[in-house]
């Protein structure tokens, strides 16, 4: 079967275009920040520790539960941290796309079919999660004031990761993809020689979604993955 | 003029730091900021959000140093920089209190302060800032560079003050030392600013005939204007006029100077009064070469005189200048330690050294955390043990205090620009309501800035409080020897 040009560009040079463009480019925006003159003010809110240990754990403590924002926006809160711990759960279950853990669960003692409940619960949840959160944070932006703040790319973020989501909810629950097809293909992938294509349609468009975030990631505000744990640091030390 | 905006945008790509790049980049425009703001709750007006002043200035850039600005301008939502624009631009930076509330509430820490500072330099190169502020940070630099004009004067206005300390305490050894060189302590009070009232002036022009520079201007039986570019405060004016026509607008000599020196002489303090002046109008008009000017002077005078600690008179930025900033902007580290009026207090207690009568205050009192102070001065213990040791009864003012605290609306600069008189005493609804629960009779506080605010606020929601500066009521409260 001749392989379709469009198909051998998505599946076998997307890929690398997208890697390379995601880590240079995050790392260009760093050079960017960094290559800027540094402002001699302090930007410490007190209470602040000197301690640079103490100063990373509560940096840590802003990464993993948004303490500022649950203050006083309780609902925003909920949206963000949800649609937060949906991106965490979505990494982890994404583990058995490119490796087979059945041996964990064989160690312990639990049978197929609980394996496959406990997962379908799992996957289940952090879709629900994800795409309920997304659509929470979605039609916030088209509330009065936040319509004037927002700008395309906010919108477009949004969409495109709900985009994502509802294609990965479709192709593991309504008409599933080959796993070990999939992790044939991503084993060449990783030794550069891509073979075993996949032609799933269902497939192609959470891929090429995905390559497409991942080109546009170091472009515009997903830049905050790297940038708020530096600005949360700036607040929270106090510099002598 | 398309030139001339091209060398604006080219400089404000200069004046954008580090920190700065990293507020535009990291912001999601998640809007948690805005209803945090005092201002933008009680007036609803966008300019007064938090992430909107980001976003503006990130507009401007956008349109003139980025590929995508400059082609897609709708695209990104980019503005040039034409008058309506700049119009709006000066109002959102100049209307903002800087009090970083919205900094404490928002998910990466991004804090507007620095971006506002930018924008205020931006927006007075443009030619947008307020007139009064900018006059004021002229006179400011003025008054620093040329002390030994303005020395004689200030010498005697301190000797009609030392006068009336005598009056007050009975104290024949009550003294307002100024240059002192065995001083241990130096003390650096809130300046006088004198305006002219017009309706009682009759325009008979002896203020202008004896001003030894030349500052008040008018005609012949027509309300005379003191120039506040030219006027070194000196107070001649106020003195000789026979009418009462020149009015003190910030009464910086009676509520810094006299109980300073009450409270360092009760505490048997080897003290020097400072030449300079605590407030610096070019941080607020984002001048930072200015700024930086008019803070050397008083390190300088420090340093001559050897003094070990240098205390900030109630002057929440001045305070936050010499704390935090100036060792960063001179790079160097100072040999005296810069101290809030509200630690050496807290000192001299612990120490033993001011003994309190109780009986002289019972009322109950209640402590406004000022944004310099607290929230970026780090200073949240100490004025709350001096207040329990004078109070009777201290209560918190209703939650949320300490970090969260409202602003007063009156920091920024508010309560020296006499346009925005409407806006602060409107946008302190919020303040007043919180103080109205606490149900306390006194609301102390430690900057003057606060303090005129919370006057004006009383005044205009009927609180029924007093606002009182921290080091007055302890001057009232020591029992003497």
């Amino acid at each position: 079967m001749p392989i379709n040009p469009i198909l051998f560009f998505i599946t076998a040079i997307l890929p690398y275009i997208a890697i390379i463009v995601l880590i240079n480019g995050l790392l260009y925006r760093l050079y960017k920040w960094m290559s800027r003159p540094k402002a001699p003010a302090s930007f410490t809110i007190f209470p602040a520790s000197r301690n640079i240990g103490k100063a990373f754990t509560k940096v840590l403590g802003d990464i993993l539960y948004f303490p500022r924002l649950l203050r006083e926006e309780k609902t925003l809160w909920l949206g963000a941290w949800l649609f937060h711990l949906s991106l965490l759960m979505v990494v982890i279950s994404h583990y058995k796309v490119f490796y087979s853990y059945m041996w964990l669960w064989e160690n312990l003692n639990v049978s197929a079919d609980i394996f496959a409940l406990i997962s379908d619960i799992f996957d289940g949840a952090t879709g629900v999660i994800m795409a309920t959160s997304l659509a929470f944070l979605l039609g916030r932006r088209f509330t009065k004031f936040l319509r004037k703040l927002s700008i395309f790319e906010d919108y477009f973020a949004l969409l495109l990761i709900l985009a994502i989501a509802i294609a990965g909810i479709y192709i593991r629950f309504i008409s599933r993809v080959n796993l070990f097809g999939l992790r044939r293909y991503f084993l060449s992938l990783a030794m550069f020689t891509p073979s075993n294509l996949p032609t799933d349609t269902g497939f192609l468009v959470h891929y090429l979604l995905i390559m497409i975030l991942a080109i546009y990631f170091p472009l515009g505000k997903m830049v905050h993955t790297i940038g708020a744990g530096i600005t949360s640091l700036l607040v929270r030390l106090e510099k002598r | 003029m398309t030139a001339q905006k091209m060398d604006l945008a080219k400089e404000l790509d200069t004046r954008l730091t580090r920190q700065a790049f990293y507020h535009f980049d990291v912001c999601t425009r998640c809007n948690a900021c805005s209803d945090r703001c005092h201002m933008y709750v009680e007036t609803e007006d966008p300019i007064h959000s938090p992430a909107y002043k980001l976003a503006l200035l990130r507009r401007v850039y956008k349109r003139y140093h980025t590929v995508g600005g400059k082609i897609a301008p709708k695209l990104f939502k980019a503005i040039d920089l034409s008058d309506k624009n700049l119009k709006e631009i000066s109002s959102a930076m100049f209307e903002c209190t800087r009090c970083r509330r919205c900094a404490t509430h928002c998910p990466f820490g991004i804090d507007p302060n620095w971006i506002v500072s930018a924008g205020r330099y931006f927006s007075s190169l443009s030619g947008q800032a307020p007139k009064t502020l900018t006059a004021m940070a002229k006179a400011g630099v003025k008054r620093a560079k040329y002390i030994e004009n303005y020395e004689y004067l200030y010498t005697l206005q301190i000797k009609t003050l030392e006068n009336e300390l005598y009056e007050i305490t009975n104290d024949p050894d009550a003294e307002i030392p100024i240059k002192n060189p065995d001083a241990d302590l130096l003390y650096v009070p809130l300046a006088v600013q004198y305006v002219v009232n017009s309706e009682k002036c009759i325009g008979c022009g002896l203020c202008r005939k004896l001003c030894p520079q030349g500052a008040i201007k008018g005609e012949f039986k027509k309300p005379s204007f003191i120039s506040q570019e030219e006027c070194i405060a000196c107070g001649t004016c106020y003195k000789n006029c026979r009418l009462g026509a020149i009015v003190v607008k910030t009464p910086g000599a009676q509520s810094t100077i006299m109980p300073a020196a009450r409270i360092f002489n009760a505490a048997d303090e080897n003290w020097s009064l400072s030449l300079y002046d605590a407030a610096n109008y070019n941080y607020f008009l984002g001048d930072i070469d200015n700024a930086k000017e008019v803070t050397s002077y008083l390190i300088n005078e420090a340093e001559e005189l050897g003094v070990k600690t240098v205390v900030m008179s109630e002057s929440g930025h001045g305070f936050y200048i010499m704390r935090h900033l100036a060792q960063k902007w001179f790079k160097r580290n100072f040999p005296f330690k810069v101290k809030s009026t509200a630690e050496i207090m807290a000192e001299y207690i612990k120490e033993g050294r001011l003994k309190f009568d109780p009986s002289k205050f019972s009322k109950s009192i209640s402590y406004h955390d000022p944004c310099e102070v607290g929230r970026n001065g780090g200073i949240f213990e100490e004025p709350r043990f001096v207040l329990n040791h004078v109070a009777k009864e201290f209560i918190e003012l209703a939650p949320p205090n300490r970090e969260y605290n409202w602003c007063c609306g009156g920091g920024g600069g508010l309560v020296a620009e006499t346009e925005f008189k409407d806006l602060r005493v409107k946008t302190g609804k919020r303040k007043a309501q919180q103080i109205k629960e606490t149900k306390a009779k006194v609301i102390a506080s430690t900057c003057e800035n606060c303090r005129s605010q919370l006057t004006d606020l009383n005044e205009k929601y009927n609180l029924g409080i007093k606002a009182a500066s921290l080091m007055d009521l302890v001057a009232n409260t020591i029992k003497k020897k």
